[in-house]
């Protein structure tokens, strides 16, 4: 094994942390101002990538152009989401899970009948590699990189510094406590599900890039989503930052290591360890 | 200023308040009083609009707010204080301060008030930059009193304050109440220390399984020992 190999899988790994990242802040979100799990993450981060494929292939706009109003359609559809389906089940973890897996059914099926099942691609804006002390590296996965962190660091900032993001964690602490500071719990679900789901949107456009989209790739976002969150402790955002990261790079690394399906045991082996030293995850409140 | 008329509450269990009608009078401090379970919280979460009544009416400066949301009834100046302190226990002193004023917008007058509530509390000066987790119980109190302050009410409600507190913090607890209502804020103060009400209130309700058996002049009630055996256990 190269240098330029084990570079290039680092680079991978950190461009798969930096979308499992964006999944799981969603997830993170969502489940810590409403307290449940919502289930069709994973279709949110699919529709959001067909969004882009269909601007730019149909309306013939730009990546980025494409991008925005993909994000933002997917966080109005956050919004009516909460409104018309999560906001009646809110802290009723059961009901929500069958909810939105109801919901998992209904999206898929519709972008299977608009769609169709074979997977499409379009063009990554991010073409050509940049060469670092004589190693290639390529722009698709750096710009996920870039992306990934940099909205990281941006929702941080917005969680310190801006009144609702406050509010999202106070109500994270204390739902009464925080309600009777004269936070309407109403409207942060609101923003916290448009968040979620943007953030959600924004990661399905970046795979499709790379990769392709289907009606199915949202399973493995929410696979990895939710072992992320769990690794790095619920409701927690650093813990989001740090279990997307640790799963992210032993994604990216273990298979030059060894075969795919013995990286893949390695990868969930690791996280039962950790679990069975913290089980209330890496970042988590007892 | 605060009128409960014929007040109940059910859970989905349990009628936790039956028919209970209160009046707080503007400038006064007035207590509830009762053993655990008794349904003190109850009263002052449907004041909040925490729960729905079940039946009867809130009232507060001639305005019906028992449909009100919560932050509505916060922004009428009705703020509580409420058992177990509900602090944001992994946010800094500063932080939970700042939330209290969550619904203001002028800037000038939440920074007086914050001063004002350093003066009154200088230990959470001190510790500002520390997790409100992290505080002494006495020190959470005043936390949940200063944050309580900073939306600037009209009518505050303190639910069992002196819970899990040592006798000389609730003797400051008691100075702290009359400072606070000699800033021209009324009082509603929910207690089972009968000490802590003789001394700030005026008045007192003495709730029985959610409902009110006695209510009168403090000194008398509290003079008379078989009230306090019978309803304070
Ligand atoms: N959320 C709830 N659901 C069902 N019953 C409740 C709930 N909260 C309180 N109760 C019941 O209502 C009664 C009054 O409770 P509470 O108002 O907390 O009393 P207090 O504050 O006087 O100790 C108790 O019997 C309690 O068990
Ligand atoms: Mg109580």
């Amino acid at each position: 094994m190269d240098i330029s190999t084990l570079l290039q899988s680092i680079l991978n790994g950190f461009s798969s942390a930096g979308i499992y990242i964006l999944v799981a802040l969603g997830l993170t979100l969502v489940l810590s101002i409403m307290n449940i799990v919502q289930l069709a993450h994973g279709e949110i981060y699919m529709i959001g990538a067909y969004g882009v494929y269909y601007i730019t292939t149909s309306l013939g706009l730009n990546f980025f152009l494409a991008l925005v109003i993909s994000t933002l359609l997917m966080g109005g559809l956050g919004i009516v989401l909460e409104r018309l389906c999560f906001r009646p089940l809110r802290g009723q973890f059961d009901r929500a899970a069958i909810a939105s897996i109801g919901l998992i059914l209904i999206l898929q099926n519709v972008v299977l009948s608009i769609a169709g099942g074979d997977p499409r691609s379009y063009m990554s804006p991010f073409t050509g590699v940049l060469k670092i002390l004589g190693v290639a590296i390529s722009w698709d996965r750096l710009s996920i990189v870039l992306f990934g962190f940099g909205l990281v660091a941006a929702l941080f900032l917005f969680i310190r510094m801006t009144k609702t993001g406050q509010a999202m964690l106070a109500i994270s602490q204390d739902r009464d406590g925080a309600a009777l500071q004269g936070i309407n719990i109403d409207r942060i679900s609101m923003a916290a599900m448009f968040l979620g789901c943007a953030l959600a949107a924004i990661a399905g456009a970046l795979v499709g890039a790379i990769f392709s989209v289907s009606p199915t790739m949202g399973g493995f976002a929410l696979m990895k989503g939710i072992a992320v969150i769990i690794l790095g402790g619920l409701g927690s955002i650093p813990g989001a930052v740090v279990g997307g990261l640790i799963i992210g790079l032993i994604d990216g690394i273990m298979p030059i290591l060894t075969t795919t399906h013995i990286a893949g045991l390695i990868g969930f082996g690791a996280i039962i360890i950790i679990l069975l030293f913290r089980p209330q995850g890496i970042s988590g409140h007892e | 200023m605060l009128k409960l008329k014929d007040v109940t509450v059910r859970y989905e269990t349990a009628e936790a308040v039956r028919g209970v009608s209160i009046e707080v009078p503007e400038g006064s401090v007035i207590s509830v009083i009762g053993a655990n379970g008794a349904g003190k919280s109850t009263i002052l979460k449907a004041i909040s609009g925490l729960v729905p009544l079940y039946s009867g009416e809130i009232e507060f400066s001639g305005q019906k707010i028992n449909r009100m949301a919560v932050n509505q009834i916060v922004d009428l100046g009705v703020v509580q204080v409420p058992e177990g302190r509900r602090l944001f226990p992994y946010m800094s002193v500063m932080a939970n301060i700042k939330l209290g004023a969550y619904l203001r917008r002028d800037k000038r007058g939440m920074m007086a008030d914050m001063e004002e509530v350093f003066r009154l509390f200088p230990r959470l000066k001190e510790r500002s930059n520390q997790k409100a987790g992290s505080l002494s119980g006495g020190e959470q109190q005043m936390l949940a009193i200063g944050r309580g302050l900073m939306a600037r009410p009209k009518l505050l409600m303190m639910d069992e304050p002196s819970l899990g507190l040592a006798p000389v913090v609730i003797d400051l607890l008691a100075d702290t109440i009359r400072t606070i209502n000699q800033s021209g804020i009324t009082v509603l103060l929910v207690e089972q220390n009968a000490s802590l009400v003789t001394r700030v209130s005026q008045k007192c309700y003495v709730i029985e399984v959610g409902r009110v058996v006695l209510e009168g002049n403090v000194q008398e009630l509290m003079a008379d020992d078989s009230v306090r055996r019978a309803f304070l256990g």
